[in-house]
């Protein structure tokens, strides 16, 4: 009996560390963790019920016109009155709005909810996201979660669910297994499939690289055809990616509601604007994509920003700071995104405000305040740009009691310390927001100023004596685009030579990505990418060897993560010095890393740094 | 061992209790071939899944574990009964009135004791090196799927155990194993494998198994009921390899 005894109580005692170590384990909401999963529903709801609140003496934006000095009542997770000199009962916790602007909550009619989306776009003011590709996971639950009213930390998602493209087309290169057409005959049993799997609209790629000096296999006319037309039948819309003007005009023509971005090739002619107004579509011109891609402006002021900075989880600081590589040798087409946008918008073209987070230079709920600067700057009043995050998107998306301040209007609202209609960058400046009338924790600004000062003095000084970069491996890593959706990939491998060692690289750089590379990159410190002083070194002597002749050297430095790299060619088989003082915007007192890659496509192939020091 | 309790008829959850208890033992005084079966598949994922390749944890996570504890299960069941055959073990075990479901139920303790601490071992790594989050409940569920899925392969395992004999039982369930976990994609995902060789995944139940990890961990969404239709098909079908081998060991042991 009593070795009964001692078995049970160990089987019980294993059962116990078993749950408890899965209890342990890490949820999404913890930070910071590579965010592959797409579930964006469950989680630690037990959020108080939200009692009546009054915001007052505020300036309300109602999604369409603007109201001084105004009171707002919330109960429930809907509003119940607005307008000025409205009795505020006792019972009611009051806010006061003097100063303020309250908004409704923010629409971003372009992104990819994946991983941990909606609650990091909440805390930027982000209460709705209009999903243009991910896997379709739990779309019951999500659709349930944006129909009630329960307290939520999350912004509601509606999607496209998985997109419409060609075998091996745009879309298929993120590793999730996306269902592709091949012909206009499975257009309508796709479209069945999408709306079977709960998608709320239809997203169809219409890109055949030739915007980044690739190409890729796009889907037929006739399939785009048959697809609008099939969307169309079941009341569904049916939006487009585009990447050029003449594809643009394509979906036009094969009757899209909408395009989910713009394209930078061209700028729009009369014709173009006379086909759009006729065909009555709407454009998310993504400008903060394309700024990233088309060498537009940055997202420093974001990343720096008084109040957001200290929301940022490290994922989204990282992603923010990235730019598309080879975006600054498209620089001088980003005038004819900004150009494009205002004409459109000048002929009525209804615009709404998409980022495409979580792409390079994006991230969740903070570029939507980018996005709304974007489209000032391209023509757009304040008040416009406020409209096509709120109530543009509301209408023509169909998401019902969103995007407002008005009774009965969801309870989704900003708040705003000052009046974007002034200054749009202002929009930038959230207090605080609540989702279905609650209100939802934020980080606090005073830390965030800690934030970005941790962040400057992590750069420690070090000697200047010569280092040899090939004495640590673990600065070492290897890097491809694979990281970035590409197909290239790469890595790296220590082998010995007679009194030192070499890193020898794997690379297998394959056309998939606009500027495919591989190679293999040192840190200056042991994190990826952080700054470290080298202002003391003078030069760079490296060796390299191996087949090809398009190695480049890339030189990571700057305060802002996401700087364009300085790029050198690097000769093969033999010693090559490069002098820092020649390299006009190195900045060695914030370098970060010093990458060697291989980027012209071609088999795989194996090439050694045999010799990388900083002297 | 002395004290297995003698019963006439029925399974009583005494004897089942002694079965699984006789296991634990049998886990816990032979680290020598618990610790292996243990780490072998955790390993298998901190090399492959974590380190070979980058960025993927999340979805290898599922596959590996999926992979872990079919191990598991074809192991402790195939390669321990045959041996355990070879010992006369079952022939003492036949003179008794034990139930054949006792015997089983205690084996199949054994495996979803060793499929839950392989799932969470590699839950760990990932969260840990890995970088992969999930809700608390998927973490859960993960386990939970796959400490359910043991039982085809636990049957299939015992089906091949009692048809075969001692010597021949490793390598034969190896070379099941292996190719069937390579075929269902648990190593690589079956969109990557050469074109001739997706279309057996189906066929194949780690694969339908895969599928439902994955579902739970929130990496690709499935038809649950479809899948779960078809292990519950296969692991009739074990059930009566099962069957087979018992009548043919009640003739020869």
């Amino acid at each position: 009996m009593k070795s009964g005894f001692v078995a049970a109580l160990s089987i019980v005692g294993l059962v116990v560390v078993l749950v408890t170590a899965v209890l342990l384990l890490p949820g999404p909401e913890s930070a910071p963790g590579a965010t592959t999963g797409s579930s964006e529903n469950a989680g630690k709801e037990s959020l108080a019920a939200p009692s009546l609140t009054a915001i007052v003496n505020v300036r309300v934006f109602d999604g369409e016109s603007v109201l001084e000095s105004a009171n707002v009542l919330f109960s429930d997770g809907r509003i119940s009155e607005v307008g000025r000199g409205i009795g505020v009962p006792h019972r009611a916790s009051v806010i006061d709005g003097r100063g303020k602007t309250l908004l409704p909550g923010l629409v971003d009619s372009h992104v990819h909810a994946i991983g941990t989306a909606g609650a990091e776009a909440v805390e930027f003011g982000v209460t709705t996201l209009l999903d243009m590709f991910s896997m379709p996971v739990n779309l019951g639950q999500m659709r349930d979660q944006r129909q009630g009213l329960a307290p939520t930390a999350r912004a509601d998602v509606f999607t496209a669910g998985y997109l419409a493209t060609a075998a091996g087309g745009h879309g298929t290169q993120y590793g999730v297994p996306v269902p592709t057409l091949s012909s206009p005959a499975e257009a309508d049993d796709w479209v069945a499939a999408r709306l079977e799997e709960g998608s709320d609209f239809i997203k169809i790629v219409i890109e055949d690289g030739s915007a980044f000096s690739g190409s890729l296999p796009t889907l037929s006319r006739e399939t785009v055809d048959a697809l609008v037309e099939s969307a169309h039948r079941r009341n569904t819309l049916a939006v487009a990616h585009v990447s050029t003007y003449d594809d643009a005009m394509m979906a036009i023509e094969a009757g899209v509601d909408g395009l989910v971005h713009l394209f930078a090739d061209r700028q729009v002619d009369t014709a173009f604007i006379e086909a759009a107004v006729e065909a009555g579509i709407f454009v998310v011109p993504t400008a903060t994509v394309m700024a990233s891609a088309y060498g537009g402006p940055g997202t420093e002021w974001l990343r720096r920003h008084e109040i957001l900075a200290g929301r940022l989880g490290a994922m989204q600081r990282q992603s923010l700071a990235q730019s598309f590589p080879g975006s600054e040798s498209r620089a001088s087409m980003w005038a004819n995104v900004e150009f494009n946008i205002g004409a459109l918008h000048d002929a009525g073209i209804p615009i709404l405000a998409g980022t495409d987070a979580p792409n390079p230079g994006t991230a969740q709920g903070v570029s939507i305040h980018a996005e709304l600067a974007l489209l000032v700057e391209s023509g757009l009043d304040p008040v416009d740009a406020l409209r096509s995050a709120t109530l543009i998107p509301t209408r023509l998306f169909g998401l019902g009691d969103r995007g407002c301040i008005r009774p009965g209007c969801r309870a989704d609202l900003v708040l705003i310390d000052g009046n974007p209609l002034a200054a749009i960058e202002t929009s930038a400046r959230v207090e605080s927001i609540w989702k279905n009338g609650y209100r939802v924790p934020v980080q606090q600004p005073e830390s965030s100023t800690a934030q970005e000062q941790t962040e400057g003095s992590k750069a420690t000084p070090r000697p200047a004596e010569s280092v040899d970069l090939l004495d640590d491996p673990t600065r070492w890593m290897a890097a491809a685009d694979d990281y970035m959706g590409g197909k290239s990939s790469a890595s790296i491998d220590w082998i010995r030579l007679a009194d030192s060692r070499a890193l020898q690289v794997r690379a297998d750089v394959e056309q998939g990505f606009a500027f495919p590379y591989a190679g293999a990159m040192w840190n200056t410190t042991g994190i990826p990418m952080q700054p470290a002083d080298h202002s003391g070194h003078r030069r760079l002597v490296l060796e390299i060897d191996g087949p090809g002749s398009d190695y480049q050297l890339m030189l990571f430095s700057g305060k802002a993560m996401g700087a364009q790299p300085i790029r050198a060619p690097l000769p093969v088989g033999r010693e090559s010095v490069v002098e820092f003082g020649e390299m006009g915007g190195l900045d060695l007192a914030t370098l970060r890393a010093i990458g060697v890659f291989a980027t012209s496509p071609s088999d795989e192939r194996r090439f050694t740094i045999t010799r990388a020091r900083l002297e | 061992m002395n004290n297995v309790s003698i019963r006439t008829s029925g399974i009583r959850p005494a004897a089942l209790w002694q079965f699984v208890q006789c296991q634990w033992l049998n886990l816990v005084r032979m680290p020598a071939y618990s610790l292996p079966t243990l780490l072998f598949p955790v390993m298998f994922y901190a090399f492959f899944g974590l380190v070979m390749i980058r960025g993927q944890a999340h979805y290898l996570l599922a596959t590996f574990a999926t992979f872990g504890i079919m191990g598991a299960a074809l192991f402790s069941f195939g390669v321990g009964i045959a041996t355990e055959r070879a010992q006369g073990w079952f022939t003492l075990l036949r003179a008794t009135p034990a139930p054949l479901a006792g015997v089983v139920a205690g084996k199949w303790f054994g495996a979803a004791i060793f499929a839950a601490i392989i799932v969470v071992l590699m839950e760990v790594l990932a969260a840990v090196f890995g970088g992969v989050r999930m809700h608390p409940g998927q973490w859960l569920g993960l386990v939970g799927v796959l400490v359910a899925g043991t039982l085809p392969f636990c049957l299939l395992g015992l089906g091949l155990g009692l048809l075969m004999s001692p010597n021949a039982a490793p390598a034969i369930i190896n070379i099941v194993y292996l190719p069937l976990g390579f075929l269902s994609g648990l190593w690589i995902p079956v969109s990557q494998l050469p074109g001739w060789m997706q279309s057996f995944a189906e066929w194949l139940p780690p694969y339908h198994l895969a599928r439902l990890a994955l579902h739970v961990a929130g990496v690709q969404p499935t038809d649950v009921l479809l899948n779960v239709l078809v292990l519950v098909g296969f692991s009739g079908i074990f059930s009566l390899l099962v069957v087979v081998g018992w009548r043919r060991t009640r003739r020869s042991p």
